[in-house]
């Protein structure tokens, strides 16, 4: 007897050894698996000690995917551990066989507290019609509100006709004694039943149990969903409605009414509309601007055909954020405005709503009815406008860029001073063509902000055409004084291009602009001129004697490799050249910072190259190592060390493996030896 | 879906350029108060808002939002006791007073009545939940991107939005950005020609598996950890997840494609007038050596290309955009610089001074949105389709095969694809 014990003992003991061995994959090797033999092994008799929980994770990830109906028994076994649960959730909610359906709905009905929550939810988020009755069932059974909450929210997922019926009957309890969260959840699935209805077109439904939401003693937050919700579903219907919650006193819900104003069809919306214009007195001040606001970006052009005469109606109305509100409407409606008159505003009652209205209601009326704007006179915007309306007219003649207000801005900026000025100045840029640009350079004489002067030229350049532009800069800038060319050199990067560049690079080979403009070099970020500004770069590397423009030279250089894109064979030759010409250890140990960013394998091979010289030695490996872990996390289940059957990948792969050897016989660094290692 | 805002509105456009050279020299006719920083505001018009979640990108919003002069900041909650008490220091030091209240349970924030609308800058794996959640309070919401970490969480969301009428924001600024607003209306104006191409600048799509070694659980009131991992699964603390270093795991990020394609792709599905779809064919690419690449090719049902790339870009900033037509191209990027293939399209261009990462413009139209109740720039109904575009680029790039969409009824022509629709959420968390 004692030895068959002995025996079973060493059995059990045997099996449960073979059974950790077997579950020893690691979340590492699990987690690109496609084994599902191995994913079920990984997750029988597992315990809840950390590691079993992220193997367990990784494990039901992967099943998630990949799982059968041979998973599931696995998976519903862990279903009971609270540490579990979660993981085999994650993989029965996702699979679709109607056998994890059946083993929940079991599962269920053995579980408890925050197991069984967890398990209702998959329930409802998978929505399988049958599932109510065992839904039910729990429900009868069971007064834990933690768990009442999670069947209220699956029903509403599951919409069937039973589920619904059981909603509005619970929704007919006492809901004042029901559980605040509890209550809400109801409200909300009710409201998801709702949705189900909206779905398929079934409006009077979805508006049925809208309204029982609205009318029942939910929280505030689901009613107000209701009311919302209904007076949508309702539609045209809900004209009436709308007026009178506009007039009521609870703000929530006259908020409700004016969001739902731009949410009604077609054929509602035009209706509802006709309904606030004919009941627009009895609303209060506030409302007033908000059912305005609300006329804004109307979809159906019936509704926007019934509130546009009364907008109109209400361009000249005294309060002055009724106006600033008819103002901002009427963009929308800006084709069918006969004049610009609703553009003037007296300066003295000028809000900013209101100068912000006119600004975009002039512009949109510039753009759909241009004639209205030609012919702009100085003496128009100077002698019959206040101050304030000629500010916002200049802005207008900027944003909408009305170029034949070019003769009277180029007046204002001459004989004005102060915000006229500086509005016309900005305009200008805007309008300005390229034979003219001297004009508005001109107009800039004198002037003693800096920010302003280049704000306004680089507006100008940014449109005009590039190279005839750079063109006419880089003659300003060949006329300028010193002073007036170190300004202009910034304002050359900004225009790009072969011409611009040419004007920096002679700029380089003067004393008196050399700092600033070997600074523009560096800083050049016009992609196509990057061969010709590393050649630039490389150039005043090799020829200057002065040691501060030679590394200038070489950092250029080195930046253009590391930054632009350009052929990987180029930049290693690029890394090669800047090495070999640079005069300063730190200038030579820049190309290291290009190797990084190349993540290739090729690039390894050409970064160790570099490991020959001693003092360059670890900067090398490091670069490599670094490419090298790039490539191994962007592809964590490439395996180098095994054939893949394609030449390229294979060849890439022994350049990885012969990199990461090199830099552990190479470096003295330790835990750069440990990472490439670890490579391996 | 449809989307309401699938074309740059000129008045839009002209909006944001009017706001956008305020960082440098403009004509001083721009109100500050335009961007809410100046001038009176009415109380009826006021803003109470609240935060949940606030890094490093979260401060920029958190600052912004509290410079505005129709924001009253009310209350933050955040899991890390070091951010709540940087957050409601700052908010009484603006206000002279002690009232910003502190949470740790964003429902007790989103309870309270006097919030109107809560700026949501968690980790991204929060972003859906807290956003729904915030939904269910009928709270307005501008949130970071992404918006979601799968198809079916974009669509939850998008879908709650609609529900409860609230006014939502995406953290997606460059659609209020000027360079990127003109790019997206010279591609809409026909003035390229037929669209043929939209490249969206995206990052190296993978995530890893990886768990850093347990560290001691701090008390839940310094970091409430099992706060901080929400809806996501069960792993041990460490401080580097909490101090930002959780993206690239999978199971709290949604890999390189989404991390700037909720930008990019947003910004091609927007100037080519697809903001009520997605790509209907997703093809990852491959290197010479048969190693997969990080670039993804999709196709819409007219045929158009969708090219999701990491590299080859002219430089013009983080984040690119490039249209490409029969007739001409157009790239932009967050220098707000931008490039084109003709001096005739170049007399289109405007000089923008504003990098393509400041949100203020973004939040300007947001605090308009809340107000007006009107549909956002980056409203859910668009965010979410092009989330849901880029998930399938990345479901595809994990696959490594070509895959087919459905974009109606968003399944694919894949069953393993179909499985990585979704992610199953921690209990007590379901959408």
């Amino acid at each position: 007897m004692r030895n068959k014990a002995f025996f079973a003992l060493l059995t059990c003991a045997f099996v449960a050894l073979a059974a950790s061995v077997a579950n020893a994959q690691s979340w590492q090797e699990l987690q690109t698996s496609t084994d599902e033999a191995a994913l079920i092994q990984a997750i029988t008799n597992i315990g809840d000690a950390p590691e079993d929980i992220h193997n367990g994770n990784v494990a039901c990830k992967r099943l998630a995917v990949y799982g059968t109906d041979a998973a599931i028994p696995a998976l519903v076994a862990l279903l009971p551990n609270e540490k579990q649960n979660f993981n085999a959730r994650f993989a029965l909610e996702a699979m679709p066989s109607e056998a994890v359906d059946a083993a929940l709905l079991k599962a269920a009905k053995e579980l408890k507290g925050a197991c069984l929550v967890g398990v209702i939810d998959t329930i409802g988020v998978r929505g399988k019609a049958d599932s109510f009755a065992t839904l039910k069932e729990i429900a009868d059974a069971n007064d834990d509100p933690a768990v009442q909450k999670a069947i209220y929210a699956a029903c509403g997922m599951i919409a069937s006709p039973e589920a619904e019926a059981f909603l509005v009957e619970e929704s007919k309890k006492d809901l004042g004694a029901m559980e605040y969260y509890a209550r809400k959840a109801l409200g909300d699935a009710i409201l998801d039943v709702a949705d189900n209805y909206e779905k398929t077109g079934q409006l009077d439904k979805a508006a049925a149990l809208d309204d029982v939401v609205a009318a029942a003693a939910f929280p505030k937050y689901e009613k107000e969903a209701g009311i919302y919700r209904s007076l949508i579903n309702k539609g045209a219907d809900s004209a009436a409605k709308v007026v009178e919650l506009l007039q009521g006193d609870d703000g929530p819900v006259s908020d409700v009414a004016l969001k739902s104003i731009r949410e009604f069809d077609a054929a509602a919306s035009a209706k509802v509309v006709a309904a606030l214009v004919e009941n627009f007195d009895k609303f209060d001040a506030v409302r007033k601007v908000r059912v305005v606001r609300a006329f804004e970006n109307l979809k159906a052009d019936d509704a926007k055909a019934v509130a546009f005469p009364k907008l109109t109606s209400l361009a000249n109305a005294d309060d002055v954020a009724l106006r600033a509100a008819v103002a901002k409407a009427l963009v929308s409606y800006a084709g069918s405005l006969e004049n610009a008159a609703f553009t003037r505003v007296d300066g003295k009652e000028c809000n900013d709503a209101l100068r912000n209205a006119k600004i975009a209601l002039g512009v949109a009326l510039a753009k759909a009815k241009p004639a209205l704007f030609e012919n702009m006179q100085a003496s128009a915007l100077l002698d019959d406008m206040d101050e304030t309306d000629a500010l916002i007219q200049l802005k207008i003649v900027e944003l909408a860029r009305i170029k034949s207000a070019g003769p009277a801005l180029v007046k204002i900026a001459n004989e004005r001073q102060g915000a006229l000025r500086d509005a016309a100045l900005s305009a200008l840029s805007e309008i300005v063509e390229l034979d003219d640009l001297q004009l508005l350079v001109d107009a800039l004489n004198g002037e003693t902000d800096d920010a302003k002067v280049d704000w306004i030229l680089r507006a100008a350049c940014t449109r005009l055409p590039r190279e005839e532009c750079a063109a006419k800069v880089a003659d300003l800038f060949a006329k300028s004084d010193l002073e007036q060319q170190l300004k202009i050199l910034p304002l050359l990067k900004q225009i790009g291009g072969k011409t611009a560049l040419d004007a920096v690079a002679a700029a380089c080979n003067k004393a008196d602009t050399i700092d600033k403009a070997t600074q523009i070099l560096g800083e050049w970020n016009t992609p196509e001129d990057a061969q010709a500004v590393a050649a630039i770069c490389l150039a005043i590397a090799q020829q200057s004697n002065d040691a501060k423009y030679h590394s200038r030279g070489i950092r250029g250089y080195v930046r253009v490799a590391r930054q632009f894109e350009l052929p990987l064979a180029t930049k290693i030759e690029m890394c090669k050249t800047a090495f070999n010409t640079a005069r300063r250890p730190e200038d030579k140990a820049l190309i290291f910072e290009v190797f990084k960013r190349l993540n290739v394998a090729e690039n390894v091979a050409a970064a160790l190259e570099y490991a020959q010289y001693p003092e360059y030695k670890e900067a090398a490996c490091e670069a490599a190592v670094v490419v090298a872990e790039k490539i191994r996390t962007s592809q964590p289940d490439w395996k180098w060390n095994e054939k893949s059957g394609d030449e390229a990948k294979d060849a890439s792969a022994k350049i990885l493996i012969d990199g990461m050897k090199k830099v552990v016989e190479t470096t003295d660094n330790a835990d750069l030896k440990a990472r490439a290692q670890k490579l391996l | 879906m449809k989307s309401t805002q699938s074309r740059v509105g000129r008045r839009d456009f002209l909006k944001g350029v009017a706001l956008c050279g305020v960082a440098s020299f403009v004509p001083a006719l721009v109100p500050a108060s335009a961007l809410g920083l100046d001038g009176t505001v009415s109380p009826s018009e006021k803003i109470n808002l609240g935060a949940i979640g606030i890094g490093s990108r979260g401060g920029e919003d958190f600052r912004i939002f509290l410079g505005r002069n129709d924001i009253r900041f009310r209350a933050i909650c955040d899991v890390r006791r070091i951010r709540r008490e940087f957050v409601s220091n700052a908010a009484n030091e603006k206000y002279g007073d002690k009232d910003c209240a502190t949470y740790i349970d964003m429902n007790e924030l989103l309870q309270r009545e006097d919030i109107d609308a809560v700026l949501i800058a968690t980790g991204d794996r929060w972003h859906t939940m807290a956003s729904i959640t915030a939904a269910k309070y009928g709270k307005d919401v501008y949130c970071e991107k992404p918006l979601s970490l799968t198809i079916q969480e974009s669509r939850a969301l998008a879908e709650a939005v609609k529900r409860y009428g609230i006014v939502y924001q995406a953290g997606t600024q460059r659609r209020n950005i000027g360079n990127f607003m003109l790019a997206a209306e010279i591609a809409q104006s026909g003035k390229l020609g037929k669209l043929t191409e939209v490249h969206a600048n995206t990052l190296w799509p993978a995530t890893d598996q990886d768990w850093y070694p347990a560290e001691p659980e701090p008390d839940p009131d310094e970091v409430d950890w099992n706060r901080w991992l929400g809806p996501c699964p069960w792993r041990p603390y460490n401080s580097a997840y909490v101090r930002g270093d959780w993206r690239g795991k999978f199971d709290f990020h949604g890999g390189g494609i989404l991390e700037w394609g909720s930008h990019t792709v947003d910004l091609c599905q927007w100037a080519a007038q697809k903001d009520d779809t997605a790509p209907v064919r997703y093809e990852p690419q491959f290197n010479d050596d048969g190693s997969i690449a990080g670039h993804i090719w999709a196709y819409y049902a007219d045929g158009l290309k969708l090219v999701m790339r990491s590299d080859g870009w002219l430089g013009l900033g983080t984040c690119s955009a490039r249209y490409v037509g029969e007739e001409g191209w157009v790239e932009t990027g967050d220098s707000g610089r931008m490039a084109v293939s003709n001096d005739k399209l170049r007399s289109e261009l405007k000089y923008f001074g504003m990098p393509g990462t400041d949100p203020s413009t973004h939040i300007a139209e947001f605090c308009e949105c809340v107000k007006t109740r009107r549909n956002p720039a980056a409203n859910a109904a668009v965010a979410a389709q092009s989330h849901i575009a880029s998930h399938c680029a990345y479901i595809a790039w994990q696959l490594k095969r070509t895959i087919e969409f459905d974009p109606v009824k968003e399944e694919f022509n894949d069953a393993d694809a179909n499985r990585m629709r979704t992610r199953a959420m921690r209990a007590p968390y379901t959408l």
